[in-house]
């Protein structure tokens, strides 16, 4: 209770006796309206605190204890004629309230009923049994394995196809499949290797850091994907030298022999400076070299040779043919233009080292 | 600032979209490096995706919170106020909630009788229904919960 307050008197319309003093909370007042007239009363509030000061808060109010008879048979301006008869209610404050309308009860149970039959249709009825089998079915049991799976695989393929993939695909892949996570992607569960198309434009065109193996015959390749599609734990199938002449006609990455040939021509503005060529060289060893060698050539040892401070970079020879034709994990990178040869070799040789630079004449001289 | 102010929650919206934004990016570098898309996370990822996570769900209580209890709270006594368009709405919401319990039982029984159902179904259906009883819920507070709100000292330690 607010220490300042005294008391609190409540007066009835313009009473000079207060019909009750309020000293200790709660302050609760009693007041039976059924003593009092219906109509308009005013109550009085006021509160005198102990500095002797008052103050009063005036409040209207309308009792209706006695509402107006309801008539119940004729209505407002109604013609009638002869006898009628009609009902007359009169309200009653002492009347038990007559429990009309609709029960809560019937409310719970008929929305629990409707909710049932809602749930138990999309439980129990044949329309929720065929929903839940278009909708929910695996994707397994309904799209059933990429092109080529489930054709049988050509042992003699599958062989050969072993053997090339030791030789050209397991130093970065890995000779279970697996890869080197992070660096080399594993082609066991590869959804790559899954695609017949995808994988032969993957291996034709390289990219992502993985040289193009443009030198490969349709053969080869349909063998070194028989072999990664059915090893590994991997069972897409087997791929034949056709499956692979059409995905290298709907994939456009046909003919390397043509592909080869056609970068030779911008090499002609031979004349740039030395710095131009490096520059260039950046970019070639960047996509074709850096998966291996490391974006900064300090490679992964024993695997993959550094070429950063790598002494045996002085033999301009050395370089320039190891990159023609390649030599153990490391893949012939003949399809690069002379050009790109000399730059990338240039790269090496005098960004990573301090040796000079090799010219396109070099790399012909050596094809 | 006051308590249900969207400033914070605005930002931490902001963040996890940032957030969100570098791990699409650098799924796209690592496809680029790796020459296809990677099937797993790398953890880089995982730990963008998890601050991320944590952000959006900080930044969307933020903004519930405004809503259901305003950005500024009056004290005093709140009555609810249901109209008929909200009423028809959570009756709608609890037949399509009574809807998709059925059909994950539905899903359920055939997961157990052994036919293929995939549990990224049997999965979305649930978080569905979870969303469905969220929506529900805050509309009960919102609209036909009453409130009260009692004075608080402005300078006082709470919250903290």
């Amino acid at each position: 209770m607010n220490p300042k307050i005294e008391r609190i008197e409540v007066y009835l319309d313009d009473g000079q006796e207060p019909i009750q003093v309020l000293t200790q909370p709660p302050f609760k007042a009693r007041l039976d309206t059924r003593t009092l007239a219906d109509g308009a009363h005013t109550l009085r509030v006021v509160t005198v605190f102990k500095d002797g000061s008052r103050e009063e808060h005036r409040l209207s109010f309308v009792v209706d204890n006695l509402p107006d008879a309801f008539v119940e048979g004729i209505d407002e301006d109604q013609r009638v004629r002869g006898e009628v008869e009609f009902d007359v209610t009169v309200g009653d404050y002492d009347r038990p309230v007559e429990k009309g309308g609709v029960s809560p009860w019937l409310y719970v149970w008929g929305t629990a009923i409707v909710l049932f039959v809602v749930w138990a249709f999309f439980a129990f009825s044949p329309t929720a049994k065929t929903m839940a089998e278009e909708v929910a079915q695996k994707p397994e049991a309904t799209t059933e394995a990429p092109a080529g799976s489930g054709a049988p695989v050509d042992q003699a393929l599958f062989d050969k196809g072993k053997a090339l993939y030791a030789e050209k695909c397991a130093a970065c892949h890995q000779a279970d499949g697996k890869g080197l996570p992070g660096t080399f992607p594993a082609l066991a569960g590869s959804k790559v290797v899954a695609d017949v198309e995808a994988a032969v434009k993957k291996i034709i065109q390289g990219g992502g850091g993985m040289p193009a193996f443009k030198d490969l015959t349709p053969e080869d390749l349909a063998a070194i994907l028989t072999y990664i599609r059915n090893d590994f734990g991997n069972s897409y199938g087997g791929v034949s030298v056709e499956d692979v002449k059409k995905a290298l006609g709907q994939g456009g990455g046909e003919a390397p022999a043509e592909e080869k040939a056609a970068p030779e021509a911008p090499a002609a503005p031979a004349a740039g400076a030395a710095s131009d060529l490096i520059a260039e060289g950046e970019k070639v060893f960047q996509t074709n070299c850096a998966s291996c060698h490391g974006p900064g050539g300090e490679g992964m040892p024993p695997m993959f040779p550094a070429l950063k401070g790598n002494d045996k970079l002085k033999d301009k020879t050395l370089v320039i043919e190891r990159i023609l034709k390649g030599k153990g994990a490391m893949p012939p990178f003949s399809q690069l233009s002379d050009r790109e040869i000399a730059a990338v070799a240039s790269y090496v040789r005098a960004k990573l080292n301090d040796f000079g630079p090799v010219t396109e004449d070099d790399v012909k001289a050596l094809r | 600032m006051y308590r249900n102010d969207t400033v914070i929650p605005f930002f931490a919206l902001l963040f996890a979209v940032a957030l969100y934004l570098a791990t699409y990016l650098d799924a796209q570098h690592l496809a680029a490096l790796h020459g296809g898309p990677r099937e797993e996370l790398s953890e880089g990822q995982i730990g963008l995706l998890a601050f991320g996570t944590l952000f959006l769900i900080y930044g969307l209580i933020g903004y519930f919170s405004a809503w259901l209890e305003g950005v500024e709270l009056r004290p005093g006594r709140h009555v609810p106020e249901p109209g008929a368009a909200v009423t028809l709405v959570a009756v709608l919401l609890a037949v399509v909630e009574a809807g998709l319990s059925g059909f994950f039982v539905r899903l359920l029984l055939d997961h157990l009788s052994g036919k293929p159902i995939s549990s990224a179904a049997e999965g979305i259906t649930f978080g569905a229904m979870m969303l469905v009883g969220a929506v529900l819920l805050a509309l009960y507070k919102k609209f036909y919960l009453g409130d009260e709100v009692l004075i608080e000292d402005e300078h006082s330690e709470v919250p903290w």
